[in-house]
């Protein structure tokens, strides 16, 4: 079986970060953002349910994210997740933050 | 956490099922796109753990497993109703009545006045030499203290005194009292309309005409006149003027409710009639005419003893200064229980409050019992929750939830007990009519639940602990398997039960002392005639009988009576047997100190009383007419004994008032002032007082309207009350009976409980040892043996509790002693009775449970094994 908890190897906070940027370009349902997560990164990150939820429930929580019941693609009953103004204040920072690490890390591999 | 964040958080408590549903659809929907696009579904992951998870982002999971543990509790309690409605009942009787009692208790006795920062003010006694306190000062020391004191601030004087005030016909007799301008001042009372007194309004020799009035009086006589402030008001026979109403929580500082207050130096214009205007002037200036009551209120920063010692030097200095016995002067703080003369009540109150408490004791012990047998039942169940991977922190907790809940709800029910039930106490203990309704006070409140939380979580707590133990617990194999043998050493149930079978046995003894006493003062020889006599109260009008015109009534009473022979021997006198006021004098011997006087009963009577009443003369000889104008007197045996002992009282000299008084005679003792007691007792010839008639009526049923229509030839304004002194006997008879009453009550719900408990713990014996018994029967024990050896496993325990209840029963009963009417605390008939009582409850309550255990099929039993 395919490696699957990968996003535990992640920082912490790295998810949410993730999830907010996955729904900057449009709302989305839990499935739909793991769906894309995997496309992007080409199969490398695959977000189980016991992360991915509790994380949207987490972005809930502090207002990152707006959730409403919709209508799906093929008309089931689901929830998407839409980021809100404040959320995008929360992954400008949290980019800006990763950013930072990630430098001082290769400046370390770098160098070193 | 931001403001929105917590509300968001708020939101899903409250809307918990929502969330989980939306949740679960959510992840429902997942693993249904899983299915469509032909993936594992697999793939999804634990599902349990995802719903896990997010949860506990919203809902703290402490928060969560507590509202589990509640809803199990209550799930767990409501399958078990016999354990928890004898638990409930257990404690919400005992919690219910202890805290009413503590409530009246604290309402009569130990509260202090109802005024301003009360804890500063204190009372001043006199220390009489006898070691009496005494309440009062005379006026001319009170105003020599109040001048030169430092460590009190204001020291006030009160003289209580009953006023007729408003005109006839709508004339009132009013609690009232005299008091120094100061007053309400010092004690921080304030008027709800116009003003109190100021200083002005106390000069000696020029007071005002003013008085202040009560807020019930107002409300009720003058309908809340709001223009009530300076009408006038008739006093007696003078005329004053309000100027003030008094806020409506103030009704004096005394035992009886005041309704009116006039300035101390206005005591001559109200009591302005011929026996009254010399006394009221002599109590205003002379040293020697006692006695107002004195209070005071401590400056900052003194305390009593400081002001006790100043007292002491002041009181001093003045007496010596007047030629005065020196005397010392006490200061206590306010509280009802130090001025309290009769102990009556308070005995009755602290016996009553040890009752329960004891009984209070033996519920926890009951509910204790029930806790532990419940805790070894579900042994299994505990066991199962351990082996799942439950902490054993967890499952005590689930445990202490559960007696939390038990005693909040019990403790629930007891304060709605406690504010029902104190009045109905008070009502029955004081025969009062209407008594002020009864809160209980928060810090009753408190100690109610604190007790509550307290007993329920040391009930649940040692099973709790002793069930979780690890390593006690083969899965297989019955219950029993981890039970301590009972009766074998000191185990914790035998301990509790031997506490209640004591509890129960010391209660059951004091109720049937109790009774003993009042059985024995129904039929001891009360010393004087009950049956056959009626008792008829004169009701005077209020205004018009002065000392004269009540000498003339009762003469003019007394010829009209002997005139009429057919309605039956008759006597005059001023106090009835059985009443409840007395009247006392101080007798003196001649040649005695006047500080050594006595306070004596003093009965003014007829020369008939003895005859009617039936009083033997033992010697001497009894009063007759060629008396008037002498001052003699009849002494009662105790008097006698007590003056002269082993001495001949006749023609001896004694100083009762003015001039000596001789003793003619001696009468034997009798119980007229009280069936539990032989006070010494002065008789002296009816000559002015208030008369009630005696007679033994040939025709009772006439006797009403006899007697009224006769006292109508005299004075039609006058009316007569008539009834049986066997009315006013059984009467006084009826507080203790209620007495008595009441620790029966307790003392029956103890031996409920202890029967209860015994039960209990002879019904789990059995239980828990069925397969032992099986395997008996098995081979060959006959029922009877069985029975044996189940009642020989408690025998210990019993024993033991009966025991440790037989010594506490004879440490406690000397505290009785006061209320037995003469019967011995140690009276075997009751401790018989009680030892019967306990005994045959405990019997039936072992029935059931041996008898089953006679039943028990030998096979099944081993079977279970």
């Amino acid at each position: 079986m395919a490696p699957r908890e990968e996003a535990a190897e992640l920082l912490p906070g790295t998810l949410d970060m993730l999830i907010l940027r996955v729904l900057a370009r449009e709302s989305m349902h839990g499935y739909g953002i793991a769906q894309r997560l995997k496309q992007i990164s080409k199969d490398v990150l695959q977000i189980g349910e016991s992360s991915l939820y509790p994380a949207l429930q987490r972005l809930l929580l502090n207002g990152s994210l707006d959730a409403e019941w919709r209508a799906s693609e093929n008309n089931r009953r689901a929830r998407y997740y839409t980021l809100t103004r404040l959320g995008r204040k929360h992954l400008a920072s949290e980019q800006q933050e990763f950013d930072r690490l990630i430098t001082a890390i290769q400046r370390v591999l770098e160098t070193a | 956490m931001t403001i929105t964040s917590l509300w968001r958080r708020l939101r899903a408590r409250l809307r918990y099922r929502r969330f989980d549903a939306d949740l679960h659809e959510e992840l429902a929907f997942h693993r249904q796109m899983l299915k469509d696009q032909a993936r594992d579904p697999r793939e999804m992951g634990n599902v349990t753990l995802a719903r896990e998870e997010a949860r506990a982002i919203w809902i703290a999971p402490w928060i969560d497993s507590v509202r589990q543990d509640l809803l199990y509790a209550a799930r767990s309690l409501r399958r078990q109703p016999a354990f928890t409605g004898a638990a409930l009942a257990a404690l919400v009787l005992a919690i219910g009545l202890n805290t009413s009692l503590f409530t009246v208790f604290n309402a009569l006795v130990l509260r202090p006045w109802a005024v301003a920062d009360a804890s500063r003010m204190v009372v001043i006694f006199d220390r009489r030499p006898n070691g009496a306190l005494s309440g009062g000062f005379s006026l001319a020391e009170y105003r020599y203290w109040r001048d030169q004191t430092r460590t009190l601030s204001g020291l006030i004087a009160k003289r209580e005194q009953e006023i007729v005030i408003g005109d006839d016909p709508a004339a009132e007799r009013v609690s009232s009292a005299f008091v120094s301008g100061n007053y309400f001042d010092v004690l921080g009372v304030t008027t709800t309309l116009g003003r109190a007194f100021v200083a002005d309004d106390d000069r000696l020799g020029a007071p005002g005409a003013v008085c202040v009035i009560g807020y019930g009086l107002w409300q009720r006589r003058f309908g809340g006149d709001p223009g009530i402030v300076g009408r006038t008001l008739r006093l007696n026979q003078a005329t004053f003027t309000i100027v003030g109403v008094i806020a409506s929580d103030f009704t004096g500082t005394g035992a009886d409710r005041e309704s009116l207050w006039v300035p101390l130096a206005a005591m001559p214009l109200v009591l302005d009639d011929n026996d009254h205007r010399t006394f009221a002037r002599r109590l205003l200036n002379e040293p020697s005419d006692c006695c107002s009551a004195i209070a005071g209120r401590l400056a900052p920063g003194a305390t009593r003893d400081q002001a006790g010692l100043e007292l002491d030097r002041l009181s001093a200095e003045f007496r010596r200064a007047v030629n005065q016995d020196v005397t010392h002067p006490i200061v206590r703080p306010t509280r009802l229980l130090t001025q309290t003369k009769g102990s009556g009540p308070m005995m009755i109150f602290a016996l009553m409050f040890t009752g329960t408490t004891l009984v209070l004791l033996l519920a926890c012990a009951n509910v204790g019992n029930l806790f532990i047998a419940r805790g070894l039942a579900r042994q299994r169940e505990i066991a199962v929750r351990l082996s799942l991977g439950a902490s054993r922190a967890r499952v005590i907790r689930q445990l202490l939830t559960e007696g939390l809940l038990l005693a909040v709800i019990a403790g629930t029910i007891g304060i709605a007990i406690a504010f029902i039930v104190p009045q109905l106490l008070v009502q029955a203990a004081f025969s009062r009519d209407a008594v002020p309704p009864l809160p209980p006070d928060s810090a009753l409140l408190v100690f109610t639940c604190a007790l509550c939380v307290l007993a329920c979580l040391l009930c649940s707590l040692a099973p709790a602990l002793r069930s979780t133990r690890s390593g006690t617990m083969p899965l297989s194999g019955s219950a029993s398997g981890a039970t301590p043998a009972i009766g074998s050493g000191l185990s914790l149930r035998g301990l509790l039960l031997a506490t209640q079978l004591a509890i129960s046995l010391i209660l059951l003894v004091g109720a049937t002392l109790l009774a003993r006493g009042v059985q024995q003062a129904a039929n001891q020889d009360p010393g004087f005639a009950v049956d056959g006599i009626a008792v008829a109260s004169l009701e005077l009008p209020i205004r018009g009988y002065d000392k004269p015109r009540t000498a003339a009534l009762v003469r003019t009473l007394d010829t009209a009576l002997r005139a009429r022979p057919d309605l039956g021997p008759a006597a005059l006198t001023a106090s009835e047997p059985l009443a409840r006021g007395r009247s006392m004098s101080g007798v003196r011997l001649p040649g005695e100190a006047e500080n050594r006087s006595r306070s004596v009963q003093e009965h003014r009577v007829s020369p008939a009383y003895f005859d009617v009443l039936g009083i033997p003369l033992v010697a001497g000889r009894g009063f007759t007419a060629d008396d008037a104008g002498r001052d003699v007197a009849l002494v009662n045996q105790t008097l006698a004994r007590t003056l002269w002992p082993g001495e001949n009282p006749i023609g001896r000299t004694i100083l009762a008032g003015p001039g000596g008084t001789e003793i003619i005679g001696v009468v034997r003792d009798a119980h007229t002032s009280g069936l539990d007691r032989l006070d010494p007792m002065l008789y002296r010839p009816l000559t002015d007082a208030v008369p009630h008639i005696l007679l033994k009526p040939r025709h009772a049923a006439e006797t009403p309207t006899a007697l009224q229509a006769l006292v109508d030839d005299i004075d039609p304004r006058v009316r007569v009350t008539v009834e049986p002194l066997r009315v006013a006997f059984d009467r006084w008879l009826s507080a203790s009976r209620v007495g008595a009453q009441m620790a029966g009550a307790v003392a029956l719900l103890a031996l409920v409980l202890a029967a209860l408990g015994v039960f209990g713990v002879f019904a789990f014996a059995v239980q828990a040892r069925t397969p032992e018994i099986g395997l008996r029967m098995a081979v060959g024990a006959r029922p009877a043996q069985v029975v044996g050896f189940v009642l020989r496993s408690t025998a210990r325990t019993t024993l033991g509790g009966l025991a440790a209840g037989l010594i506490g029963a004879f440490a406690g009963a000397r505290l009785l002693e006061g209320q037995l009417y003469g019967v011995s605390p140690f009276d075997p008939l009751a401790y018989l009775a009680a030892a019967a009582m306990l005994a045959t409850a405990a019997a039936i309550a072992t029935c059931v449970p041996a008898l089953r255990a006679t039943r028990i099929d030998p096979v099944t039993a081993l079977r279970r094994e």
